[in-house]
């Protein structure tokens, strides 16, 4: 039987400690917990967030951390950069640590499975072939040495940061590729994400999804 | 809803059906390690859901198909879609088997509810197929 997780950092990036993200949500802001992220740009605080809603993100040593944030700064050609709070820098595993990704996949299975064709993607919310409304989003595998590079997951229309237009949903080259892995019964994946309003208001025909095969 | 499983003919003519075991390999790489083990291959690979049953790469029986070209391996596998948000839970699960022909591959999927189709596909992972016999 197969069991699904997603995960965050609830400590300092040096000894993460993965904390489901059960039910709640995972929410892009400004500056802090509720503030907004001006359109065309990129969030600069990332959070849990709760069914009430509120920040579910702890507040400091002794009560978790807040979520890690990974905001994009280059996503278009050259070198792919993120500001992990402290300037830009390359995306690499070298300058992202393991603790410091947006959320952790954790896929069980009481058998020992091997993974292959795994996507991480943006919708809707609705229909898993169909984009994000109003919302730029690009993520990051870590982990994979020859992936240095913000892959574009949704841009729903050409205003905003991302001007291409009709990207996102469960479809090819629109969805981030997850590493194949060998039999195991516990499968990880570490991902950044960034996302940026196309416009001003909230943002909420918007949802995350995995598909993935197993063998 | 009806469960979806393969079930393999081997080349010495044994059964092996699907079977999910905890803490064990995966049937299927259970099958590939005992046939890679024994000099085994796959004579017929079928999948079942309730009465229906679907042959992947099935030469049929008939005189006008004698020159059609037998597969190099098989493979089968599952596959999930997932939601994170709103809250965790698995929107869809499906199954295939497919055969391998050089550098693609013919499967046939079918899904828990009832849904059947075909794909062929080119980037076949080398590490699930098991030859054929």
């Amino acid at each position: 039987m197969a069991i699904w997780y997603w995960k965050y950092n609830s400590n300092v990036v040096a000894t993460p400690t993965w904390t489901d993200m059960s039910t709640d949500k995972c929410g892009f802001f400004g500056t802090n917990y509720g503030d907004t992220v001006t359109a065309a740009n990129w969030q600069s605080s990332t959070h849990r967030r709760t069914a009430t809603p509120s920040d579910g993100c702890g507040s400091g040593v002794g009560d978790g951390y807040h979520m890690k944030n990974t905001k994009a700064v280059n996503t278009g050609s050259g070198t792919s950069t993120v500001d992990l709070g402290a300037g830009a820098v390359a995306l690499t595993d070298a300058n992202v640590a393991a603790g410091a990704v947006t959320m952790m996949l954790h896929f069980n299975h009481t058998t020992s499975v091997a993974t292959q064709n795994g996507y991480f993607y943006c919708y809707d919310g609705t229909t898993t072939t169909t984009e994000a409304v109003g919302v730029d989003a690009v993520a990051w595998e870590r982990g994979v040495s020859s992936a240095q590079t913000w892959i574009v997951i949704n841009d729903d229309t050409t205003s905003g940061v991302l001007t291409t237009g009709n990207i996102g949903g469960n479809n090819s080259g629109e969805r981030l590729s997850l590493v194949n892995q060998s039999a195991a019964l516990d499968h990880y994946w570490y991902l950044c994400v960034s996302a940026s309003p196309e416009t001003a208001g909230e943002k909420t025909s918007f949802a995350f999804g995995i598909a993935i095969e197993y063998y | 809803m009806n469960t979806i499983k393969w079930i393999a003919e081997l080349s010495n003519g044994e059964i092996i059906e699907e079977q999910w075991e905890d803490g064990k390999l995966s049937p299927w790489l259970q099958l590939k390690k005992h046939c890679e083990e024994n000099g085994l291959g796959i004579k017929r690979l079928k999948l079942c859901q309730g009465d229906k049953v679907y042959y992947a790469g099935e030469k049929l029986d008939d005189s006008r198909f004698s020159s059609a070209i037998k597969p190099v391996g098989y493979i089968a596998g599952k596959k999930e879609e997932v939601q994170l948000v709103p809250e965790i839970k698995t929107l869809a699960r499906y199954a295939y088997i497919g055969a391998v022909y050089g550098p693609f591959a013919f499967l046939i999927w079918l899904g828990e509810d009832n849904e059947v189709w075909t794909e062929v596909r080119t980037n076949i992972n080398k590490y699930q197929i098991i030859q054929s016999s």
